[in-house]
């Protein structure tokens, strides 16, 4: 049977509830389930409640229960493409002020728009409903965008800042190249927005890192500002993470318990992770080694995270080309060499962004499968810093990586007198634009430079009114 | 899931709190645990498809290892009989009773250590099957294939041992003709099974009835020792209609509210329920008026009904031969005339007891019978509101030829019987016909005298 949905003049939907018919907000529905499509009854239409069940709606009892139902409707066009009215036995199908669907007498053509819906076809107003639920980042600069279901109408949608025709977009709805993937006309222009449900995730193993991770979380919070979902990978229990949490984060927390029992283990967490699927929902997925301070607002990187097309991180400039360096792949390299065609620095995995995880999973799981292969014929310590260097390896040489994002927005930190400190600009408070990477740092704890670090950012940001 | 397997005595290899272990297939709730076999270029490993992801690690014998050590050797011919051992680093893989797989010593002649590797559709197919009930053969006999005896070589489906192979072919096809039935080659013969979930439905139109239905219910319970499930439609609240719902029934009876605003509503009260498909998980569905007593244990009887493919049963009033033609609207004279050419209404049934062996098969009936009711109630007068559902149901069952009067024989229905109490033979005793000022007292003397069978 061919259902449709109907869409009213201010971009609601016909919902079925114990009063009777009222307007629903898209994106305010959980489920359909309460949401009234229009199928062929006889030779006419009625309303019938929304798949897998077929239960007509009663004009009479106003309820879709009932066991003989009464109301047939007409379907009438108008002079707008798309737009119909809906003729019941007596009048027309008209919202009213307070949102309900009532039969009103008369020439319809003195309720207006509020006479008048708009016909879609079920399967393209299920993929809408999923569009409206979301969050979106709006290219190219990264604009946080959701319809507007206040100002939208059944003509024109309300898309971030932009306004898109009704038709134009439901075609760009039908025609995603991904899911997590709008491009669109609106206003004579393209636009391109990608799906933004932004999670950080750290990997926690052992207790002497837990210092360092409250300190990051710190930064996370002010001056990140983040309010997302952060995920903590640890193999210690919930408890002792909660504690080392801010506790006004800890709502925002979601532990992931692995085992760990080697080095292998403790560092090489995230491709199991990236590849088991547990990280699918998350666009982008930004992970933070422990010894990371967040020393701007976090979302705007987030945003254009989200719009990027491969992984990402920084690049580690003062070790030459990744191929004969230890850290970045030379010993995977080395066993299996490949034309690059250019010299390329190693990137760090300390600040690593994957756009959409589970769009990219199938370029991250070939970087597991190798860590798997390669531990299982050479042994779990055959590999130098294990999950950077297979990272670098797997991910250059099918070109799945790039590191524009992270690499400019992330400094090193440490010793301030150090060369390479003093090469990404000594932690200067007006150059922070994203993280600061603490590995640099001689001493045991890094959460002290670190604690320093972003109170000096918190002091120059309110001087500055930021 | 690309493969799974099973152990020597047909449990599944699943994940259950980040470990290796067997289920029995028939157990599980869904196969979003099931864990399969996967190359993976450096060799084989289990893996999960949660939808998350987790490699097994043969060494700490988890999945949630940061990174799995994962070579598991196969040994055997995984795609012709499919039967194989697995080893891991400390020997032979075997399944132990508590559900436990641990891969130890030199057990490789024992049946533990064999598996069955399965395609993931084969395995849906087979779980579909196992987790159901069935009806097999002429005698109506209740199978199942049990868990407890069946092994990864056969399969013992009721009296039935089948081979392995060839039940894994029934599922499968049944699978693939999303058909109800199953047919199965065993002992040199093939045999018919259909799935066996009863559901007993009825639908009051007013409060006079719940009396009634308390004591039809009560018959269900004690003297047909009913074991399946219950639905009941009305307008009324639920808490009312609960209270005449026997203790016996709790957790296996399902209230809907049913919206009965008019004479219409009235007169359709099954309709809109059977075809909105909230039925389309039982076989068979037995729609029972509230002044039905049933007499005798009905288990038996309703095996029989889940064999009706896709007839409809009700008692026969009457049957119409030669050019005798329905009189009485319940009979669905008033839609005589609008009978297509060559078609005639030849049994004249009550709806006190509709059988219908399963309404996924009865689906172009029902839909028909819906089409038909709208398309008539859409005509300015409608002279047979009190019979109109059955009208709908003779006009129908006409037009389809749907209609099966062996299904529900006089044997099993005593109508209007002037019987005393005491002297009922049918296996339902439709009571409809009887005084209303009478009836609920004569159902319950009648009650009171029927044979309680000890259960």
């Amino acid at each position: 049977m061919i259902r449709y949905a109907l869409i009213t003049h201010d971009f609601r939907v016909p919902c079925a509830a114990e009063e009777g018919l009222f307007c629903g907000r898209l994106g305010g529905l959980e489920t359909l389930d309460t949401v009234m499509s229009l199928g062929q009854k006889g030779d006419k239409w009625s309303f019938l409640s929304a798949p897998p069940y077929t239960l007509w709606y009663d004009f009479l009892s106003g309820r879709p229960n009932r066991a003989v139902s009464a109301g047939l409707m007409t379907i009438e066009t108008t002079n707008e493409s798309g737009l119909v009215r809906l003729k019941e036995k007596g009048g027309y199908l008209s919202v009213s002020a307070q949102d309900a669907v009532d039969v009103v007498e008369g020439d319809p053509e003195r309720f207006g728009d509020r006479s008048m819906f708009r016909l879609i076809p079920w399967e393209d107003f299920t993929k809408l409903w999923a569009v409206a639920r979301q969050t979106w980042s709006l290219g190219p600069d990264g604009e946080k965008a959701t319809i507007d279901e206040w100002k939208s109408s059944f003509r024109s949608l309300k898309f971030g800042s932009l306004w898109v025709d009704f038709d134009q977009f439901c075609e760009a709805i039908m025609k995603q190249p991904a899911p997590h993937e709008l491009l669109f006309m609106a206003e004579r222009n393209v636009y391109r927005a990608a799906l933004y449900r932004p999670g950080v995730l750290y990997v926690v193993f052992g207790d002497k890192v837990l210092q360092e991770f409250r300190t990051s979380l710190e930064s996370l919070m002010n001056p990140g500002f983040y309010t997302g979902e952060i995920l903590v990978a640890t193999n210690l229990l919930s408890e002792q993470i909660e504690s080392a949490m801010p506790p006004s984060m800890r709502d925002q927390c979601r532990i992931i318990t692995m085992s760990a029992f080697d080095y292998p283990d403790y560092i090489s967490t995230r491709q199991t992770l990236f590849s088991s699927g547990v990280l699918d929902d998350y666009a982008p997925l930004l992970y933070m080694d422990g010894d990371i301070a967040v020393n701007a607002p976090i979302e705007p990187n987030l945003l254009r995270g989200a719009l990027e097309r491969m992984s990402s991180a920084q690049l580690e400039n003062f070790n030459g080309d990744f191929r004969h360096s230890q850290s970045n792949g030379a010993v995977l390299y080395s066993k299996d060499p490949y034309n690059l065609g250019r010299t390329e620095a190693g990137f760090n995995t300390g600040v690593f962004l994957v756009p959409n995880v589970k769009a990219q999973r199938h370029l991250l799981d070939p970087a597991f499968l190798t860590n798997l292969i390669y531990t299982d014929m050479h042994g779990r310590g055959s590999i130098p810093f294990h999950e950077q260097s297979v990272m670098n390896y797997a991910l250059r040489k099918i070109d799945a990586f790039d590191a524009t994002l992270i690499n400019s927005v992330t400094d090193v930190g440490g010793d301030p007198n150090s060369p390479i400190v003093k090469e990404y600009g000594s932690m200067a408070p007006e150059r922070a634009r994203g993280f600061v990477h603490f590995w640099c740092y001689g001493g045991a704890n890094r959460s002290l430079p670190m604690g320093n670090y972003t109170r000096q950012i918190r002091h120059y940001r309110r001087r500055k009114g930021l | 899931m690309t493969s799974a397997l099973l152990t020597y005595d047909l449990r599944v290899l699943c994940m259950e709190h980040g470990k290796l272990i067997a289920r029995a297939l028939d157990t599980l709730a869904d196969l979003t645990h099931v864990v399969s076999l996967q190359w993976y270029n450096g060799g084989w490993n289990l893996v999960t498809h949660t939808p998350e992801r987790w490699w097994y690690d043969i060494n700490a014998g988890c999945f949630d290892r940061c990174v799995p050590e994962a070579r598991i050797e196969v040994e055997g011919d995984l795609f012709d009989a499919g039967i194989c051992r697995l080893t891991g680093l400390d020997g032979y893989f075997h399944a132990q009773l508590s559900g436990a797989i641990t891969p130890f010593g030199a057990m490789a002649h024992r049946r533990e250590c064999r598996f069955r590797l399965l395609d993931g559709d084969d395995v849906r197919a087979l779980w579909h099957v196992m987790k159901e009930r069935w009806v097999l053969g002429d005698h109506q006999r209740l199978a199942q294939a049990c868990s407890g005896e069946s092994t990864i070589w056969e399969i013992h489906f009721g009296r039935l041992v089948v081979e392995f192979k060839d039940f894994l072919i029934a599922a499968r096809e049944r699978q693939r003709l999303s058909q109800q039935a199953l047919l199965v080659m065993a002992e040199r013969s093939i045999h018919r099974a259909v799935p066996y979930k009863p559901v007993v439905f009825y639908s009051l139109t007013q409060a006079e009835q719940l009396a009634e239905l308390a004591l039809s219910l009560r018959s269900l319970v004690e003297c047909g020792r009913y074991q399946g499930n219950v639905c009941i439609a009305s307008a009324m609240p639920a808490q009312r209609v609960e209270a005449f719902i026997p203790a016996e029934l709790k957790g296996r009876y399902r209230l809907v509210r049913l919206s009965m605003g008019g004479e219409r509503d009235k007169a359709m009260p099954l309709l809109a329920s059977l075809v909105s498909g909230m039925f389309d998980d039982y076989a068979p569905v037995v729609c029972l008026k509230s002044s039905v007593l049933v007499t005798r244990p009905i288990d038996k009887t309703l095996r029989r009904f889940a064999q009706g493919g896709s007839s409809l049963g009700a008692p026969v009033e009457h049957v119409f031969e030669g050019d005798d033609v329905p009189q009485a609207n319940k009979h669905g004279a008033f839609l005589g005339a609008a009978l297509p050419e060559g078609h005639k209404i030849r049994y004249g049934f009550t709806m006190s007891v509709v059988v219908l062996p399963s309404t996924r098969q009865q689906k172009i009936f029902l839909e028909e019978a819906l089409r038909s009711a709208v398309s008539y109630l859409g005509k300015p007068r409608h002279p047979a509101y009190a019979e109109y559902e059955a009208g709908i149901f003779h006009y129908v069952a006409a037009v389809l030829g749907a209609f099966d009067p062996a299904l529900l024989t006089q044997r099993d229905c005593n109508l209007n019987d002037p019987a005393m109490p005491g002297q009922v033979d049918g296996t339902f005793l439709c009571c409809e016909e009887w005084l209303d000022s009478h009836r609920t007292a004569l159902m319950r003397s009648h009650l009171e005298s029927l044979p309680r069978t000890v259960s």
